[in-house]
Protein backbone atom coordinates (compact mmCIF):
# COMPACT_ATOMS: atom_id res chain seq x y z
CA UNK A 1 0.00 0.00 0.00
CA UNK A 2 1.72 3.34 -1.04
CA UNK A 3 0.63 6.72 0.07
CA UNK A 4 1.71 9.07 3.08
CA UNK A 5 1.86 7.46 6.58
CA UNK A 6 -0.76 10.22 8.04
CA UNK A 7 -3.01 9.12 5.34
CA UNK A 8 -2.56 5.21 6.08
CA UNK A 9 -3.25 5.92 9.86
CA UNK A 10 -6.50 7.79 9.22
CA UNK A 11 -7.62 5.03 7.00
CA UNK A 12 -6.71 2.79 9.84
CA UNK A 13 -8.59 4.65 12.38
CA UNK A 14 -11.98 4.90 10.16
CA UNK A 15 -12.09 1.38 9.63
CA UNK A 16 -11.52 0.34 12.96
CA UNK A 17 -14.21 2.73 14.24
CA UNK A 18 -16.87 1.34 11.41
CA UNK A 19 -16.12 -2.02 12.32
CA UNK A 20 -16.77 -0.98 16.38
CA UNK A 21 -19.79 0.43 16.05
CA UNK A 22 -21.79 -3.10 15.19
CA UNK A 23 -19.54 -4.94 17.51
CA UNK A 24 -20.70 -2.43 20.26
CA UNK A 25 -24.09 -2.97 19.43
CA UNK A 26 -24.39 -6.73 19.19
CA UNK A 27 -22.16 -6.64 22.92
CA UNK A 28 -24.28 -4.05 24.43
CA UNK A 29 -27.93 -5.73 23.39
CA UNK A 30 -25.99 -9.44 24.66
CA UNK A 31 -25.18 -7.40 28.39
CA UNK A 32 -28.78 -5.77 28.35
CA UNK A 33 -30.33 -9.32 28.25
CA UNK A 34 -27.87 -10.70 30.41
CA UNK A 35 -29.23 -7.82 32.93
CA UNK A 36 -33.26 -8.54 32.53
CA UNK A 37 -32.64 -12.01 33.83
CA UNK A 38 -35.42 -14.58 32.96
CA UNK A 39 -38.91 -13.25 32.37
CA UNK A 40 -40.28 -15.96 34.55
CA UNK A 41 -39.56 -16.87 37.56
CA UNK A 42 -37.37 -20.14 38.05
CA UNK A 43 -39.88 -22.36 39.66
CA UNK A 44 -42.71 -21.37 37.29
CA UNK A 45 -43.63 -24.62 35.55
CA UNK A 46 -46.91 -25.95 33.27
CA UNK A 47 -49.61 -26.67 35.84
CA UNK A 48 -51.77 -29.14 33.96
CA UNK A 49 -55.83 -27.81 35.24
CA UNK A 50 -58.93 -29.68 34.04
CA UNK A 51 -62.34 -28.86 34.68
CA UNK A 52 -65.10 -31.44 35.55
CA UNK A 53 -68.75 -29.73 35.20
CA UNK A 54 -72.04 -31.49 36.23
CA UNK A 55 -74.20 -29.32 34.12
CA UNK A 56 -72.06 -27.72 31.27
CA UNK A 57 -71.56 -23.78 32.20
CA UNK A 58 -72.54 -20.86 30.18
CA UNK A 59 -68.99 -19.58 30.88
CA UNK A 60 -66.71 -19.66 33.46
CA UNK A 61 -63.46 -17.59 34.40
CA UNK A 62 -59.95 -18.77 36.57
CA UNK A 63 -58.33 -16.26 38.03
CA UNK A 64 -55.15 -17.08 39.71
CA UNK A 65 -53.32 -13.80 41.94
CA UNK A 66 -56.60 -11.58 40.80
CA UNK A 67 -55.65 -11.82 37.13
CA UNK A 68 -57.93 -13.85 34.85
CA UNK A 69 -55.44 -16.83 33.53
CA UNK A 70 -58.09 -18.77 31.65
CA UNK A 71 -62.21 -18.27 30.25
CA UNK A 72 -63.82 -19.60 27.73
CA UNK A 73 -67.70 -19.31 26.66
CA UNK A 74 -69.76 -22.39 26.25
CA UNK A 75 -66.52 -24.67 27.41
CA UNK A 76 -68.58 -27.91 27.50
CA UNK A 77 -68.98 -29.95 30.27
CA UNK A 78 -65.10 -30.84 30.43
CA UNK A 79 -62.09 -28.17 29.50
CA UNK A 80 -57.98 -28.42 30.02
CA UNK A 81 -55.21 -26.39 29.99
CA UNK A 82 -51.58 -26.20 30.81
CA UNK A 83 -50.59 -22.32 32.49
CA UNK A 84 -47.18 -21.61 33.60
CA UNK A 85 -47.34 -20.37 37.22
CA UNK A 86 -44.97 -20.90 40.41
CA UNK A 87 -46.34 -23.11 42.78
CA UNK A 88 -44.71 -22.56 45.96
CA UNK A 89 -44.73 -25.27 48.94
CA UNK A 90 -47.53 -23.16 50.40
CA UNK A 91 -50.03 -24.08 47.59
CA UNK A 92 -52.09 -21.65 45.13
CA UNK A 93 -55.29 -19.92 45.48
CA UNK A 94 -57.51 -20.27 41.78
CA UNK A 95 -60.52 -18.25 41.56
CA UNK A 96 -63.35 -19.64 39.78
CA UNK A 97 -66.07 -17.86 38.38
CA UNK A 98 -69.12 -19.74 36.38
CA UNK A 99 -72.46 -19.13 35.10
CA UNK A 100 -75.06 -21.53 34.15
CA UNK A 101 -78.15 -21.03 32.59
CA UNK A 102 -81.02 -19.95 34.31
CA UNK A 103 -82.95 -22.91 35.64
CA UNK A 104 -80.07 -25.39 35.71
CA UNK A 105 -80.17 -27.14 39.64
CA UNK A 106 -77.80 -26.83 41.96
CA UNK A 107 -74.33 -28.16 40.09
CA UNK A 108 -71.04 -28.39 40.37
CA UNK A 109 -67.71 -28.17 38.87
CA UNK A 110 -64.40 -30.50 39.69
CA UNK A 111 -61.26 -29.00 39.73
CA UNK A 112 -57.95 -31.38 39.30
CA UNK A 113 -54.71 -29.39 39.80
CA UNK A 114 -51.55 -31.56 38.31
CA UNK A 115 -48.11 -29.98 39.14
CA UNK A 116 -44.23 -31.59 40.16
CA UNK A 117 -45.76 -32.46 43.19
CA UNK A 118 -48.40 -34.39 41.67
CA UNK A 119 -52.45 -33.98 41.14
CA UNK A 120 -54.88 -32.65 43.69
CA UNK A 121 -58.62 -31.72 43.27
CA UNK A 122 -61.37 -29.99 44.73
CA UNK A 123 -65.45 -29.87 44.27
CA UNK A 124 -66.70 -26.49 44.58
CA UNK A 125 -71.11 -26.68 44.47
CA UNK A 126 -73.34 -23.36 42.81
CA UNK A 127 -77.09 -21.95 41.40
CA UNK A 128 -76.90 -20.63 38.07
CA UNK A 129 -73.41 -18.80 39.25
CA UNK A 130 -70.24 -19.90 41.42
CA UNK A 131 -67.14 -17.44 42.45
CA UNK A 132 -65.31 -19.13 45.00
CA UNK A 133 -61.66 -19.73 46.09
CA UNK A 134 -59.98 -22.87 46.15
CA UNK A 135 -56.74 -23.83 47.68
CA UNK A 136 -54.39 -26.28 46.25
CA UNK A 137 -51.64 -27.76 47.83
CA UNK A 138 -48.74 -30.43 47.97
CA UNK A 139 -50.54 -33.63 47.99
CA UNK A 140 -47.68 -35.62 49.98
CA UNK B 1 -121.98 -9.22 62.65
CA UNK B 2 -121.09 -7.78 66.72
CA UNK B 3 -119.41 -11.09 67.07
CA UNK B 4 -117.22 -10.52 64.36
CA UNK B 5 -116.52 -6.70 65.59
CA UNK B 6 -115.59 -7.30 69.32
CA UNK B 7 -112.91 -10.18 67.84
CA UNK B 8 -111.67 -7.93 65.23
CA UNK B 9 -111.74 -5.23 68.35
CA UNK B 10 -109.38 -7.85 70.32
CA UNK B 11 -107.10 -8.36 67.35
CA UNK B 12 -106.46 -5.52 67.05
CA UNK B 13 -105.69 -4.41 70.38
CA UNK B 14 -103.49 -7.25 70.95
CA UNK B 15 -101.50 -6.45 67.23
CA UNK B 16 -100.99 -2.75 69.21
CA UNK B 17 -100.53 -4.21 72.73
CA UNK B 18 -97.38 -6.24 71.17
CA UNK B 19 -95.89 -3.49 68.88
CA UNK B 20 -95.75 -1.11 71.42
CA UNK B 21 -94.14 -3.24 73.78
CA UNK B 22 -90.95 -1.94 75.14
CA UNK B 23 -87.74 -2.81 73.16
CA UNK B 24 -85.96 -5.75 75.08
CA UNK B 25 -82.38 -3.63 76.84
CA UNK B 26 -79.33 -5.04 75.80
CA UNK B 27 -76.00 -3.93 77.17
CA UNK B 28 -73.45 -5.09 75.16
CA UNK B 29 -69.20 -5.04 76.03
CA UNK B 30 -67.75 -5.48 72.58
CA UNK B 31 -68.40 -3.40 69.47
CA UNK B 32 -68.85 -5.97 67.95
CA UNK B 33 -71.16 -7.63 69.61
CA UNK B 34 -73.19 -4.31 69.72
CA UNK B 35 -73.29 -4.70 65.62
CA UNK B 36 -74.89 -7.81 66.02
CA UNK B 37 -77.39 -7.00 68.18
CA UNK B 38 -78.46 -4.49 66.20
CA UNK B 39 -78.75 -6.19 63.16
CA UNK B 40 -80.88 -9.02 64.72
CA UNK B 41 -83.12 -7.40 67.22
CA UNK B 42 -83.39 -4.66 64.85
CA UNK B 43 -86.18 -1.89 66.22
CA UNK B 44 -86.96 -4.60 68.83
CA UNK B 45 -84.34 -3.89 70.89
CA UNK B 46 -82.21 -0.79 72.36
CA UNK B 47 -78.70 -1.88 72.60
CA UNK B 48 -76.13 0.22 75.18
CA UNK B 49 -72.82 0.29 74.00
CA UNK B 50 -70.87 0.15 76.88
CA UNK B 51 -66.98 -0.46 75.24
CA UNK B 52 -66.69 1.91 72.36
CA UNK B 53 -64.52 2.50 69.45
CA UNK B 54 -61.17 2.87 70.14
CA UNK B 55 -61.30 1.92 73.66
CA UNK B 56 -58.76 -1.12 74.34
CA UNK B 57 -61.02 -4.18 75.70
CA UNK B 58 -58.03 -6.03 77.33
CA UNK B 59 -57.48 -3.02 79.32
CA UNK B 60 -61.56 -1.81 80.32
CA UNK B 61 -62.65 -1.72 83.81
CA UNK B 62 -66.43 -1.11 83.89
CA UNK B 63 -67.36 2.01 85.42
CA UNK B 64 -70.54 2.55 87.76
CA UNK B 65 -72.70 3.99 85.47
CA UNK B 66 -72.01 0.98 83.65
CA UNK B 67 -73.13 -1.36 85.76
CA UNK B 68 -76.57 0.74 86.37
CA UNK B 69 -77.12 0.15 82.90
CA UNK B 70 -75.99 -3.44 83.17
CA UNK B 71 -78.87 -3.73 85.99
CA UNK B 72 -81.16 -2.61 83.74
CA UNK B 73 -80.53 -5.08 81.07
CA UNK B 74 -82.50 -7.61 79.96
CA UNK B 75 -79.61 -9.43 77.87
CA UNK B 76 -76.00 -9.25 78.56
CA UNK B 77 -73.60 -9.14 75.92
CA UNK B 78 -69.65 -10.21 75.86
CA UNK B 79 -66.75 -11.05 73.82
CA UNK B 80 -66.20 -14.49 76.31
CA UNK B 81 -63.14 -16.40 75.76
CA UNK B 82 -61.56 -14.72 78.55
CA UNK B 83 -61.61 -11.48 77.19
CA UNK B 84 -63.44 -9.18 79.99
CA UNK B 85 -62.09 -10.36 83.45
CA UNK B 86 -64.88 -8.56 84.95
CA UNK B 87 -68.05 -11.29 84.31
CA UNK B 88 -68.08 -11.76 87.70
CA UNK B 89 -69.49 -7.97 89.27
CA UNK B 90 -71.37 -8.04 85.81
CA UNK B 91 -73.42 -11.13 87.31
CA UNK B 92 -73.21 -9.32 90.32
CA UNK B 93 -74.68 -6.44 88.97
CA UNK B 94 -77.48 -7.92 86.60
CA UNK B 95 -81.23 -8.48 87.33
CA UNK B 96 -81.82 -11.94 88.47
CA UNK B 97 -83.92 -12.61 85.15
CA UNK B 98 -81.04 -11.04 83.34
CA UNK B 99 -79.01 -13.41 80.85
CA UNK B 100 -75.41 -12.60 80.64
CA UNK B 101 -74.03 -14.19 77.20
CA UNK B 102 -70.41 -14.44 76.07
CA UNK B 103 -70.68 -14.81 73.12
CA UNK B 104 -67.24 -16.24 72.12
CA UNK B 105 -68.14 -18.97 74.65
CA UNK B 106 -70.36 -21.08 72.12
CA UNK B 107 -67.75 -21.85 69.48
CA UNK B 108 -64.27 -23.59 69.17
CA UNK B 109 -61.24 -21.71 70.31
CA UNK B 110 -57.64 -21.38 69.19
CA UNK B 111 -55.43 -21.26 72.01
CA UNK B 112 -51.94 -19.62 72.50
CA UNK B 113 -48.97 -18.80 74.72
CA UNK B 114 -48.64 -16.17 76.53
CA UNK B 115 -45.64 -13.77 76.84
CA UNK B 116 -42.76 -15.95 78.41
CA UNK B 117 -44.52 -19.23 76.89
CA UNK B 118 -45.51 -20.27 80.23
CA UNK B 119 -49.53 -20.54 80.37
CA UNK B 120 -51.71 -21.55 77.38
CA UNK B 121 -54.56 -18.80 77.28
CA UNK B 122 -57.61 -19.03 74.98
CA UNK B 123 -57.85 -16.17 72.01
CA UNK B 124 -60.46 -14.25 72.55
CA UNK B 125 -60.59 -12.36 68.83
CA UNK B 126 -62.75 -15.22 67.08
CA UNK B 127 -64.59 -12.21 65.12
CA UNK B 128 -61.97 -11.48 62.67
CA UNK B 129 -63.36 -15.06 61.47
CA UNK B 130 -66.27 -14.43 59.01
CA UNK B 131 -67.71 -17.89 60.17
CA UNK B 132 -67.61 -17.11 63.44
CA UNK B 133 -69.00 -13.89 62.75
CA UNK B 134 -72.53 -16.02 61.33
CA UNK B 135 -72.55 -18.58 64.27
CA UNK B 136 -71.95 -15.70 66.70
CA UNK B 137 -75.33 -14.22 65.20
CA UNK B 138 -76.99 -17.48 65.57
CA UNK B 139 -76.22 -17.24 69.42
CA UNK B 140 -77.35 -13.74 69.69
CA UNK B 141 -81.03 -14.99 67.73
CA UNK B 142 -81.46 -17.91 70.13
CA UNK B 143 -80.82 -15.46 73.03
CA UNK B 144 -83.10 -12.77 72.04
CA UNK B 145 -85.86 -15.07 70.58
CA UNK B 146 -86.09 -16.65 74.18
CA UNK B 147 -86.73 -13.31 75.89
CA UNK B 148 -89.14 -12.65 73.74
CA UNK B 149 -90.19 -15.66 71.57
CA UNK B 150 -92.84 -13.15 69.96
CA UNK B 151 -90.79 -11.86 67.75
CA UNK B 152 -89.04 -14.96 66.75
CA UNK B 153 -89.89 -14.56 62.91
CA UNK B 154 -88.52 -10.91 63.12
CA UNK B 155 -85.37 -12.06 64.67
CA UNK B 156 -85.05 -14.83 62.45
CA UNK B 157 -85.67 -12.59 59.25
CA UNK B 158 -83.10 -10.11 60.54
CA UNK B 159 -80.71 -12.48 61.32
CA UNK B 160 -80.89 -14.43 57.81
CA UNK B 161 -80.45 -11.02 56.27
CA UNK B 162 -76.87 -10.36 58.05
CA UNK B 163 -75.78 -13.72 57.10
CA UNK B 164 -76.35 -12.81 54.00
CA UNK B 165 -74.12 -10.06 54.30
CA UNK B 166 -71.55 -11.76 55.74
CA UNK B 167 -71.34 -14.32 52.98
CA UNK B 168 -70.99 -11.51 50.79
CA UNK B 169 -68.27 -10.36 52.32
CA UNK B 170 -66.37 -13.57 53.00
CA UNK B 171 -67.26 -14.16 48.74
CA UNK B 172 -64.82 -10.40 48.87
CA UNK B 173 -62.49 -11.11 51.58
CA UNK B 174 -61.31 -14.58 49.92
CA UNK B 175 -61.06 -13.06 46.41
CA UNK B 176 -58.97 -9.98 47.74
CA UNK B 177 -56.54 -12.51 49.77
CA UNK B 178 -56.12 -14.95 46.49
CA UNK B 179 -54.55 -11.90 44.84
CA UNK B 180 -52.12 -12.85 47.35
CA UNK B 181 -49.37 -15.85 47.16
CA UNK B 182 -49.64 -18.06 49.77
CA UNK B 183 -45.89 -17.77 50.51
CA UNK B 184 -45.94 -13.96 51.24
CA UNK B 185 -49.05 -14.53 53.86
CA UNK B 186 -46.78 -13.61 56.96
CA UNK B 187 -48.72 -11.52 59.11
CA UNK B 188 -46.41 -9.23 61.76
CA UNK B 189 -48.55 -7.55 63.55
CA UNK B 190 -48.50 -5.68 67.36
CA UNK B 191 -50.44 -7.91 69.01
CA UNK B 192 -51.42 -11.15 68.81
CA UNK B 193 -54.94 -10.51 67.27
CA UNK B 194 -55.24 -12.38 64.35
CA UNK B 195 -55.14 -16.00 64.54
CA UNK B 196 -58.54 -16.90 63.69
CA UNK B 197 -58.11 -14.85 60.52
CA UNK B 198 -55.04 -16.72 59.78
CA UNK B 199 -56.23 -19.68 60.15
CA UNK B 200 -59.32 -19.00 57.37
CA UNK B 201 -56.83 -17.84 54.89
CA UNK B 202 -53.44 -19.61 55.02
CA UNK B 203 -51.46 -16.77 57.13
CA UNK B 204 -48.55 -17.13 59.86
CA UNK B 205 -48.22 -14.65 62.36
CA UNK B 206 -45.78 -13.50 63.85
CA UNK B 207 -46.91 -10.94 66.87
CA UNK B 208 -44.57 -8.47 68.61
CA UNK B 209 -46.98 -8.83 72.06
CA UNK B 210 -48.81 -12.08 73.05
CA UNK B 211 -52.38 -12.36 73.46
CA UNK B 212 -52.68 -9.04 75.30
CA UNK B 213 -52.04 -5.49 74.40
CA UNK B 214 -50.88 -5.09 78.47
CA UNK B 215 -48.23 -7.67 77.60
CA UNK B 216 -44.16 -6.49 78.14
CA UNK B 217 -42.13 -6.89 75.22
CA UNK B 218 -38.52 -8.67 76.19
CA UNK B 219 -35.18 -7.35 74.10
CA UNK B 220 -34.64 -11.19 73.37
CA UNK B 221 -38.60 -10.96 71.83
CA UNK B 222 -37.61 -8.45 69.64
CA UNK B 223 -34.40 -9.41 68.42
CA UNK B 224 -36.08 -12.63 67.46
CA UNK B 225 -38.58 -11.26 65.55
CA UNK B 226 -35.53 -9.12 63.95
CA UNK B 227 -34.05 -12.31 62.90
CA UNK B 228 -37.26 -13.99 61.52
CA UNK B 229 -38.64 -11.09 59.47
CA UNK B 230 -34.94 -10.59 58.01
CA UNK B 231 -35.06 -14.74 57.45
CA UNK B 232 -38.69 -15.07 56.05
CA UNK B 233 -38.31 -11.96 53.78
CA UNK B 234 -41.12 -10.15 55.09
CA UNK B 235 -42.37 -6.94 53.31
CA UNK B 236 -44.32 -5.36 55.76
CA UNK B 237 -45.55 -5.20 59.60
CA UNK B 238 -48.83 -3.42 60.78
CA UNK B 239 -49.57 -1.50 63.99
CA UNK B 240 -52.96 -1.22 65.60
CA UNK B 241 -55.55 1.40 66.26
CA UNK B 242 -54.80 1.61 69.91
CA UNK B 243 -51.58 0.76 70.22
CA UNK B 244 -47.96 2.77 69.94
CA UNK B 245 -46.69 1.65 66.96
CA UNK B 246 -42.91 3.24 68.38
CA UNK B 247 -41.51 -0.39 68.25
CA UNK B 248 -43.03 -1.65 64.99
CA UNK B 249 -41.52 1.39 63.74
CA UNK B 250 -37.71 0.47 65.93
CA UNK B 251 -38.22 -3.38 64.03
CA UNK B 252 -38.58 -1.38 60.39
CA UNK B 253 -35.74 0.65 60.85
CA UNK B 254 -33.98 -2.89 61.92
CA UNK B 255 -34.79 -4.93 59.09
CA UNK B 256 -35.71 -2.92 56.11
CA UNK B 257 -39.77 -4.07 56.34
CA UNK B 258 -42.16 -1.38 55.69
CA UNK B 259 -44.97 0.08 57.50
CA UNK B 260 -47.97 -2.08 56.08
CA UNK B 261 -50.37 0.20 57.75
CA UNK B 262 -52.76 0.02 60.46
CA UNK B 263 -55.20 -2.98 61.65
CA UNK B 264 -58.10 -2.98 63.52
CA UNK B 265 -57.34 -5.37 65.65
CA UNK B 266 -59.40 -5.44 69.32
CA UNK B 267 -62.81 -4.26 67.51
CA UNK B 268 -64.69 -1.66 65.27
CA UNK B 269 -63.58 1.57 64.56
CA UNK B 270 -64.97 4.75 63.69
CA UNK B 271 -66.21 6.37 60.49
CA UNK B 272 -65.82 3.61 57.61
CA UNK B 273 -64.76 1.34 60.22
CA UNK B 274 -67.69 2.24 62.46
CA UNK B 275 -69.08 -1.31 60.88
CA UNK B 276 -67.57 -4.86 60.67
CA UNK B 277 -68.30 -4.93 56.81
CA UNK B 278 -66.27 -1.60 57.03
CA UNK B 279 -63.79 -2.60 59.52
CA UNK B 280 -63.28 -6.40 57.49
CA UNK B 281 -62.27 -4.10 53.95
CA UNK B 282 -60.25 -1.51 55.47
CA UNK B 283 -58.21 -4.99 57.24
CA UNK B 284 -57.52 -7.26 54.32
CA UNK B 285 -57.37 -4.62 51.67
CA UNK B 286 -54.12 -3.17 54.07
CA UNK B 287 -52.92 -6.49 54.11
CA UNK B 288 -52.56 -7.44 50.70
CA UNK B 289 -51.78 -4.42 49.50
CA UNK B 290 -48.92 -3.97 51.97
CA UNK B 291 -47.68 -7.36 51.30
CA UNK B 292 -48.01 -8.21 47.55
Amino acid sequence: MRGSPLFRAVFTIIVLLLAAIPIWKLTHQAEASMDSGPSTPAAEAPVHIVLTFAHAPAGFQVLHLGKVIWEARQPGETAQKDLPMEFPKEGIDLEIKAEWLPGTPVTAVRVAVTHNYGTTEQTAWGKESLDTVLTFTDPQ
Amino acid sequence: MKIFLVHAFITLVAIATLSAADPIKVASFSTITTEIANKVGGDRVMVVGLVKAGIDPHEYEPKPDDLKQVEQAQLILATGKHMENYTGRLKESAAPTSVLLQVGDAFPSLTMKEEGETKTVLDPHWWHSISNMKKATRVVQDALTKISPADKDAFAKNADAYVAELDKLETWVKSKIAELPRDKRKLVTSHDAFQYFARDYGFTIYPVEGVSTSDELSSKKVAELVQTIKDQHVKAVFFENIENPKVLKEITAETGAKIGGELYADGLGEGETATYDGMMHHNVTTIVEALK
